[in-house]
């Protein structure tokens, strides 16, 4: 069973993923702050995460640049609700951070699901 | 008695007489009484006869001895001088005149006595004793000799020429102010013969030939200019002696290098001495005149030009509302050509400014000018806009106005245009603001319903078939529970409403001058092909279009160079008109739904044209003017957002720098135009 992190503050939103992916058999583990996305790091070992980027606290592209210098094997997924957000370009070439940038709302989970398996197993 | 006879008696007289007194007086000789007695008698008849002729005689005589005492006068010369003979003999000259006359004339005296020589042709001014009139002798004096031949006076002989003498004062008096008159006279002046010689020549004439008069005189015009010359002067001056027509004529007269431009008056008129016909002439210099007359015409045409080159009507009117100009623009506009206008009253000739005679009175007694911004008027069923400036004349008083009207019908547009821009950009700095706090509940609403889509419906998902399990009942019948109570048809509903939703905030951010994605090279032909790839492969059940069905005819231009843009943009543009055009030809029921899709380099603009031309129903003029105006939509409600053309407006021409137009005619189709700059980096930097 695959684990995945879903990092947003909105609770709905959040939710709605959680309900998603366990509904199609993920393990799920939940943050509402890059902080705590972090600290939970420190305990599980998600393959991927979905990450929205504005955050209370640290954004969540500075999460994933703290995941990946710490060396975690963790693939990310963008998703925001910012629509002036786009995929960072130094996280552009990282292996690990699927190129294609979702926004919020997601109106298809699958694909978002088939992305994220899709980078979780090109960077591991 | 003839003349002859008389002076034959007189010298006869002169000689017997002194002869006789000369023997009476000198010689003791004694005649015979009888024959002395018929000498005497003789002698007598001789004194009276000559005493008749010496007081009779028109000629003054008097005769003085050598110290001016006078001896003899005769009644002329003693009625001359208003007095009788008696009363004069044995006066002495300064008796009978002021002293200084007395010497005068006694000086003649003595030197006719001193010299024995007579003195002749003395004129002088005599003024009687007691008389106020002056009048002119011309006297002759002659010594008087006694019987030795010994001067002892003179005899003189006196006539009055007053008359004669006063004619020629007059004459000379009349030459005089002639000749003042004809020197004072600015113009060249001149009087020729039959013969062509000049008779007079004023000052100034002789100053235009450079010569002296005297070199003139008697010589014609052969003698001081070239032949062409002369001989044009010369036939000029035949027309008029030969006939009493006069003659103006404007002549080119060329001297050192200068070409000045003499108009000449001739006319002619018979000499009274000669007989023949001669003729005057007076030249005038009028090379400044003509060159002030060209420069005055040559400032007209200028002005004229200038103000025909306005783009602006400019029309002159008089206080009356009478049109004094009328410019090209005027008669442009109006039809009415300026011979027309002119003279009309404003009214007349530009019935649409018959209410601005008001304005026009308004301006010219207020001395201020009068201005009426973006009036709108009717033409040709179209709204038009201009603007009308009165401006009052301050010329010498003559009081007038200068009316000036610009179109600014486009100028309205691009500002009606701009307040559109504005309003999308207003919307876009909204949109930013708020997009991500909308998107995220929006996202909740949605993807919580997605999920409970899943749930509800999915029968192979384990948790759903455990938890039915739990519940005692089955997927299969929750399932056909959800669907006999449309709960599935109200999820879809939630998520196609929240789908809106997101679309109009996605559309609304369009409005934004920033732009996240960078220009790249594109070549528009194959962009074109591109999104109409992907408008091929939409077939989309909702939206009731099938745009395999419609037929697409390419018209593009070959060697189009490649403009600087941001793909995605551009194809949302393409793909926006495209999904347009398609429903609207659905929608109308076209039997062949055709998009024809042009491209082409245009070199004078350096831009790329696009025209995306549909057969569809077309529009109307109102809704074609607005077409482009966010939240503007003919379609039904719930059907669009009413930002997709708007976003495409926004998108082409803020940030791409482009134009973006559309015709269209109801039921005709609807053709869109896109220009795009080929170097263009404008939508960014604005």
């Amino acid at each position: 069973m695959n684990t995945i992190l879903i990092l947003d503050d909105e609770y709905v939103v959040r939710q709605s993923f959680v309900d998603y992916f366990e509904d199609r058999l993920w393990r799920v583990v939940q943050a509402e702050t890059g902080e705590q996305a972090l600290e939970l790091l420190e305990t599980e070992q998600p393959e991927v995460a979905i990450v929205d980027i504005r955050l209370p606290g640290i954004d969540g592209d500075v999460f994933i640049r703290e995941a990946i210098g710490r060396k975690k094997a963790l693939a990310f997924v963008i998703c925001s609700g910012s629509p002036s957000y786009g995929v960072p370009d130094d996280l552009q070439n990282q292996v690990s951070v699927s190129k294609h940038f979702f926004r919020k709302p997601v109106t298809n989970f699958n694909e978002l699901e088939q992305d994220a398996l899709r980078i979780m197993k090109k960077s591991a | 008695m003839t003349q002859r006879g008389k002076s034959d008696k007189k010298v006869r007289l002169g000689v017997k007489w002194s002869k006789y007194l000369g023997v009476n007086m000198m010689s003791q000789n004694r005649m015979p009484e009888d024959k002395l007695m018929s000498e005497l008698d003789y002698l007598r008849e001789q004194v009276s006869e000559y005493d008749a002729i010496f007081n009779s005689s028109p000629v003054m005589f008097w005769c003085k001895d050598t110290h001016n005492r006078l001896l003899r006068i005769n009644d002329a010369a003693a009625k001359f001088e208003g007095k009788k003979s008696q009363e004069l003999i044995g006066k002495l000259g300064q008796d009978l005149y002021p002293k200084e006359q007395a010497d005068a004339f006694y000086q003649d005296d003595l030197e006719v006595i001193k010299s024995g020589k007579a003195k002749i042709g003395i004129v002088e001014l005599h003024t009687a004793p007691g008389s106020k009139h002056t009048h002119w002798l011309n006297v002759c004096k002659v010594p008087k000799l006694d019987e030795n031949g010994i001067v002892n006076g003179i005899i003189a002989l006196a006539v009055d020429i007053s008359e004669q003498k006063n004619s020629e004062i007059e004459l000379v008096q009349a030459r005089t102010l002639l000749d003042t008159i004809l020197n004072g006279i600015y113009d060249p002046i001149f009087v020729k013969d039959e013969e062509h010689r000049y008779l007079v020549l004023n000052e100034n004439m002789c100053d235009m030939m450079r010569h002296p008069r005297a070199e003139l005189l008697g010589k014609s015009d052969y003698d001081f200019f070239p032949k062409e010359q002369a001989d044009i002067f010369w036939k000029h001056d035949d027309k008029v002696l030969h006939s009493d027509t006069a003659d103006r004529n404007e002549e080119h007269f060329t001297r050192e290098g200068e070409t000045r431009i003499l108009s000449t008056i001739k006319s002619s008129f018979i000499n009274p001495i000669t007989g023949k016909r001669n003729l005057v002439g007076s030249i005038r210099d009028i090379t400044d005149r003509k060159k002030a007359e060209e420069e005055l015409h040559q400032l007209r045409n200028y002005l004229t030009n200038i103000i025909n080159s306005m783009p602006s009507i400019m029309i002159g009117v008089n206080g009356d509302g009478t049109v004094t100009q009328w410019n090209t623009e005027a008669s442009r506009v109006t039809g009415v050509s300026n011979e027309k206008a002119i003279g009309q009253s404003l009214a007349t000739a530009f019935p649409r400014l018959a209410p601005d005679m008001q304005n026009v009175y308004q301006a010219i007694t207020t001395q201020r000018e009068v201005v009426i911004n973006k009036r709108m008027y009717q033409q040709n069923n179209k709204k038009a806009y201009e603007n009308i400036t009165i401006y009052p004349l301050v010329a010498m008083g003559e009081e007038g106005a200068v009316i000036r009207v610009d179109d600014v019908s486009e100028r309205v547009q691009i500002e009606e245009m701009m307040i559109q821009t504005d309003k999308m950009l207003s919307v876009g700095g909204l949109a930013a603001g708020m997009a991500h706090e909308i998107n995220n509940p929006l996202a909740g609403m949605m993807q919580t319903a997605d999920v409970m889509t899943n749930r509800l419906s999915l029968a192979n998902l384990p948790a759903n078939q455990a938890a039915a399990e739990d519940i005692g009942t089955s997927m299969e019948v929750i399932h056909a529970f959800m669907e006999q109570r449309g709960i599935l048809r109200m999820l879809r509903d939630i998520h196609a409403s929240g789908e809106r939703v997101a679309e109009i905030v996605d559309n609304m951010l369009s409005f934004s001058r920033k732009s996240d994605t960078t220009k790249t090279r594109q070549n528009i032909n194959e962009l074109l092909d591109n999104t109409i790839a992907i408008s091929s492969s939409e077939y989309d059940l909702k939206k009731q279009y099938d745009f395999k069905s419609i037929s697409v005819t390419r018209d593009y231009g070959r060697n189009i160079p490649s403009i600087l843009c941001e793909e995605v943009k551009i194809q949302q543009v393409f793909l926006n008109l495209f999904r347009n055009g398609a429903e609207a030809m659905h929608e109308a029921g076209v039997e062949q739904p055709t998009f024809v899709i042009r491209s082409h380099y245009d070199a004078k603009h350096a831009s790329v044209v696009i025209v995306i031309e549909d057969n569809g129903p077309g529009m109307d003029k109102e809704i074609s003017k607005r077409i482009f105006e966010p939240f503007f939509t003919t379609k039904s409600v719930g059907a669009g957002t009413g930002l997709g053309l708007s976003v495409s407006y926004f998108i082409i021409t803020e940030n791409h720098g482009g134009e973006m137009t559309v015709e269209s005619e109801l039921g005709k189709g609807t053709r869109f135009c896109i220009q795009l700059p080929c170097d263009n980096n404008n939508g960014e930097q604005l």
